[in-house]
């Protein structure tokens, strides 16, 4: 199918809030900047966005309408990535009424309610998977949909290379919501053993709801900084810190990995647990390290503060892998047009 | 928060009314010197302790010391607790519970040299919490434990117990240990090859009998 005539745009319905906190969120800001120019778009949302990404919105003609407003053009092609409730709006049934084909990505490791019913209903016309331990999860619910694997994009623009130098302190972190899911039980444990001496440990986002999970705990603030939600843009935090590591809780399971690429882009040196997408971003040995249990975690970290020369190389290698093989642009736009292109 | 050195009693809860072992050791400790605060639960006054009644619970529950640290510890302003059970003795005091517990909430003296049944089962448990490491057995006799995380290291026994299955029997060490082992940053730091200087504690393999963890400085 093509439904739009040479020379003019594609219209393309997109439902998702872009904004730099959030992986899927942030996935929207870079798909938006790369394909402003080869697509009508129009941001349907839920409510009227905050002044800094209105602002970006109409700077890349990027037209905001309301759910209600949907389908403001009658032809084109209706993109959802990771709504919330989305399939309880409405707008499936809507596109397909109006044959307008949806293409949705989850981006979760988990369905969304309604989800599984409207692939069984035949209202997701093409679905993508952001990697192949996100398709092992969700194959057997999507078998009858045509379906590729789009890989996340990452701007290297945005998170450039801070040679690290002989800074002080050291400083292992780590960038992700606080989402207590996404933490391990024995965090804050862990993580001091992580270090040895006068390291410091910096986290962004912390919240009340961690906080309460890890009451057991004492953060000392001679170790800790601990911060909340946007305290610093990601790029400025993943240059303040050298380690990025990043044990997760025993339930969760990355799909990707955004902020280990974005980390990785600034020069820190990631430390990830097996069992992710994440093993797939980085070579083990050489631009980071991939951890089978904690006592990697604590080996790896431990070796990264106490050889400036190791850290400083893998450094330098994890920059250049994130930059020269997953940040892919052209690679990544090929991928976009043959996913809301190629009928 | 641990400006001052932090506070620390040992706790005993003697609940048996015809047995004075828990008197006697109580004595032997002071004694030999040992000046720390010693709260003991028991039907009978304890000469040398603080004393206070039993609680009206269950003590054929296997957590029932636990019981007694969670409301305990409500009214008592001690940091860390020191645990110790019948077959311990206090040699003397303990310098430095913050070596012992190693940032983490609670201590138990642990082996990896030595397997029970029991550590099948647990093991298989604490996988199910994302516990990922070599498992370490631990060795009976007491635990050291935090204030602040007594409330969180109660639920986990709990939850530890009720996930492992309700033919399994274990003891309060047990379900303490594993806990310690999920909830620590290294668990090597637990071995007790490394606590010696607290814990001197003669494995079954090393002695007769099933006893003996014994505190000493």
């Amino acid at each position: 199918m093509s439904n739009f005539l040479p020379g003019s745009k594609l219209t393309l319905h997109l439902f998702g809030n872009p904004s730099p906190l959030g992986g899927a969120s942030t996935k929207l800001i870079d798909f938006i900047q790369s394909f402003y120019k080869r697509y009508r778009i129009i941001n349907y949302l839920p409510r009227t966005p905050p002044d800094d990404m209105a602002a970006f919105l109409s700077s890349h003609d990027v037209e905001i309408k309301q759910y209600s407003d949907f389908p403001a053009q009658n032809e084109g092609v209706c993109l959802a990535v990771c709504v919330d409730k989305f399939f309880e709006t409405g707008i499936p049934q809507k596109a397909r009424d109006h044959r307008i084909p949806l293409v949705w990505s989850n981006e979760m490791m988990w369905l969304f309610p309604g989800e599984e019913d409207a692939v069984k209903c035949g209202l997701i016309s093409k679905v993508l998977y952001l990697s192949p331990i996100q398709k092992r999860v969700f194959q057997n619910v999507y078998k009858s949909v045509s379906s590729m694997i789009v890989d996340n994009y990452v701007n290297p623009a945005y998170f450039k290379f801070v040679d690290r130098g002989s800074r002080e302190p050291f400083t292992i972190g780590r960038l992700s919501r606080p989402d207590p899911l996404k933490y391990p039980i024995n965090f804050p444990t862990l993580y001091e053993s992580l270090i040895s001496k006068s390291e410091r440990l910096k986290i962004q986002s912390w919240s009340s709801d961690l906080a309460a999970e890890y009451s057991w705990h004492y953060f000392s603030p001679d170790r800790w900084v601990l911060q909340e939600v946007g305290a610093e843009p990601a790029n400025l935090f993943l240059q303040s810190i050298d380690v990025f590591s990043y044990p997760l809780g025993h339930r969760f399971i990355e799909s990707w990995g955004r902020s280990t690429v974005e980390a990785m882009l600034t020069g820190c040196v990631p430390v990830v647990p097996s069992g992710h997408h994440l093993e797939n971003l980085l070579v083990h040995g050489e631009s980071g390290f991939v951890c089978q249990n904690d006592d990697d975690f604590i080996k790896w970290t431990r070796e990264l503060c106490a050889d400036v020369s190791l850290f400083m190389k893998m450094s330098r290698s994890a920059a250049q892998y994130s930059r020269d093989v997953i940040c892919n642009s052209e690679a990544n736009c090929r991928l976009w047009i043959q996913a809301l292109e190629e009928w | 928060m641990y400006l001052k050195k932090p506070t620390y009693c040992y706790w005993i809860v003697d609940n048996s009314f015809c047995d004075s072992r828990m008197a006697e050791m109580v004595t032997a400790a002071r004694n030999r010197g040992v000046n720390t605060d010693i709260i003991a639960f028991s039907p009978r006054e304890i000469e040398g302790a603080d004393t206070y009644d039993l609680y009206d619970i269950d003590h054929a529950d296997p957590l029932f010391p636990l019981v007694y640290l969670q409301a305990g510890l409500l009214n008592l302003s001690y940091d860390v607790v020191i645990y110790i059970d019948r077959t311990t003795e206090i040699r003397g005091e303990i310098v430095n519970t913050e070596a012992l517990l190693n940032f983490d909430p609670v201590h138990v003296p642990l082996s990896s040299n030595h397997r029970s049944p029991n550590d099948v089962v647990l093991e298989r448990t604490a996988r199910r919490f994302g516990f990922n490491r070599p498992w370490r057995s631990n060795l009976d006799g007491g635990f050291v434990l935090r204030r602040r995380a007594v409330e969180r290291v109660v639920e986990l026994c709990g939850a530890f117990r009720k996930f492992s299955g309700e033919q399994a029997n274990f003891k309060c060490s047990e379900l303490v240990g594993s806990v310690c082992q999920i909830l620590s940053g290294d668990t090597r730091a637990h071995e007790v090859q490394l606590t010696r200087q607290c814990w001197d504690i003669q494995l079954a393999s090393e002695i007769d009998s099933n006893a003996a963890l014994i505190t000493k400085i």
